[in-house]
């Protein structure tokens, strides 16, 4: 476009040919952005109409949505907070997505790493916080991983389906961890909610210093970046990508998909284990049944709402951070059930799914010449 | 026996019982998974439209005082959520199992929404359904308090 600009009568002349040129080139992009973006803009509009049945006014619901997620700095803090989970777990399920698989067992990857991570916190106790820390980091990295490789070796070597094996292992995972927080592991000092013995006030990774955002979103920055680089910037992920597209291709240029499969898949359970063992490290600061709110479930969302690029989750983990933050400021506020950040959740998913089969029919976009 | 007491053989029958509604559930969510199925989809969302059903089965039958109107109420609901699915799943390149997590998130969402109203005041209200009600021996009707649809 620079070079036709310096020639401003060439430019006019040939304006429209121009325009649709950059249609052409940048009409995909757009897409990426517009159609999402629509979809979620009609799935509030679709809430505010649910919520104006129940005599609300959805004027006041946007309002408090916005105030309760960015409104203030105590509001972004909050929304920051909520949001490094969901980073790490959205990748959980982007990273697999470049082969064409649909992982949306995150929720199993954090809990599994949040239980190593408070495993070898409470293994390593006495030692200096940074090995603690460093230990932690990695026991629910390998956790996390180990537990979507499982997923990825039953697709691999058994054909099993990964999605279903990884919802169902959701549920063994939350098996384990009650088993074992209701038994061998359980602080015998928590009566009424069974716990595991803490970490210890010197192990947390305590928070950014003059916010209460703690250091997990940092982690959850520095993780998705790689990821980018990894899928977008190297052989591996350029490998990934071709897999991906047209496994048998693939297959014939001599990838060996079986191990690029095995790899993606512990990756991206390390990144959700990772988030578990950052709610250990950084909130909880002790393995519970707390742990099993929802992170990974609606970091499945984001990874979707995002594309699967590892980029776009950061800025929407956020959005959906906010959205989370702001359910108790909607419930105290306006009188809404807690579930309504669900519903709101649930119409959202539907809605960017639903606008898929928007893509390339859009006419304006296609850039005729 | 004459009394109504029936000594040991309350435990097996305790069992009995306890197998066979928990197993209602289970029974009616594979059987809907299976029609799916067979029509070439996986439809993820059934935890949703379980909790949905449940919810609007509740809500029916305590504001109509009839349980088989929430019967009805529960099976229509199901439908519609199924249905739902089923349309949004026709659109070219959506992906049936991705629809089928948001409504799992959409329905349990909705029933924790709606249902809200209806369990907060508690106590008085949840009496009306009793579906022990053709046995005359107590532990029968206790051990055997399974909902009649099985």
């Amino acid at each position: 476009m620079t070079t036709e600009a310096a020639d401003p009568v060439d430019a006019a002349a040939i304006a429209p040919a121009a325009d649709a040129g950059f249609l052409q080139r940048w009409g995909t992009e757009i897409e990426y952005i517009l159609i999402p973006g629509a979809a979620l803009v009609a799935a509030l509009v679709l809430f505010g109409i649910f919520v104006a049945l129940f005599g609300k006014n959805p004027l006041d619901l946007y309002w408090y949505m916005y105030y309760g997620a960015f409104g203030t700095w105590f509001s972004w803090q909050n929304t920051l907070t909520r949001a490094a989970p969901l980073i790490l777990t959205a990748l959980c399920t982007a990273l697999p997505a470049q082969l064409g698989m649909v992982i949306i067992g995150g929720e199993g990857a954090l809990l599994i790493g949040a239980l190593a991570a408070t495993s070898a916190a409470l293994a390593l106790q006495g030692m200096p916080p940074l090995v603690v820390q460093i230990a932690m980091v990695v026991a629910g990295m390998a956790g996390g991983g180990l537990w979507i490789l499982l997923s990825g070796a039953l697709r691999q070597y058994r054909g099993v389906n990964e999605t279903i094996s990884s919802l169902l292992l959701v549920y063994i995972a939350l098996a384990i961890l009650n088993h074992l927080v209701e038994g061998v592991m359980r602080d015998p000092a928590s009566l009424n909610k069974p716990s595991t013995r803490e970490i210890g006030a010197a192990n947390m990774i305590g928070s950014i210093p003059g916010t209460d955002v703690h250091w997990g979103l940092v982690f959850g920055l520095i993780v998705a970046v790689a990821a980018y680089v990894l899928i977008y910037h190297t052989t591996f992920g350029f490998a990934a990508r071709v897999a991906g597209g047209n496994i048998r291709a693939a297959k014939i240029v001599g990838l060996s998909v079986g191990r690029l499969i095995l790899t993606v898949c512990f990756l991206a359970g390390a990144c959700a284990g990772l988030a578990g063992m950052v709610e250990v490290a950084a909130v909880q600061g002790r393995t519970n049944a707390n742990l099993a709110v929802g992170y990974g479930f609606t970091g499945i969302l984001v990874a979707f709402l995002a594309r699967q690029n590892p980029l776009a989750i950061i800025p929407v983990a956020i959005l959906l951070g906010g959205i989370n933050a702001s359910g108790g400021l909607l419930q105290r506020r306006l009188g809404l059930p807690d579930a309504s950040v669900l519903v709101l959740q649930g119409i959202i998913f539907i809605s960017v799914l639903a606008s898929d089969a928007l893509y390339g029919r859009i006419g304006f976009l296609k850039g005729k010449s | 026996m004459a009394d109504g007491n029936i000594g040991l053989w309350t435990v097996p029958l305790a069992v009995l019982g306890g197998a066979i509604r928990v197993s209602t559930p289970f029974l009616f969510v594979s059987l809907g998974e299976c029609i799916t199925e067979r029509a070439g989809r996986i439809n993820l969302g059934l935890e949703g439209t379980l909790v949905m059903g449940a919810m609007s089965a509740y809500g029916i039958s305590y504001l109509t005082g009839s349980p088989w109107l929430g019967v009805l109420a529960a099976g229509l609901t199901g439908a519609l959520l199924g249905a739902l699915h089923a349309g949004i799943c026709s659109l070219p390149r959506v992906n049936d199992v991705a629809v089928g997590i948001s409504l799992m998130l959409f329905g349990t969402g909705l029933a924790f929404f709606l249902g809200k109203p209806l369990i907060e005041p508690t106590a008085a209200r949840l009496p009306a359904i009793d579906f022990g009600w053709w046995s005359d021996v107590p532990q029968v009707r206790a051990a055997l308090r399974i909902n009649v649809l099985f």
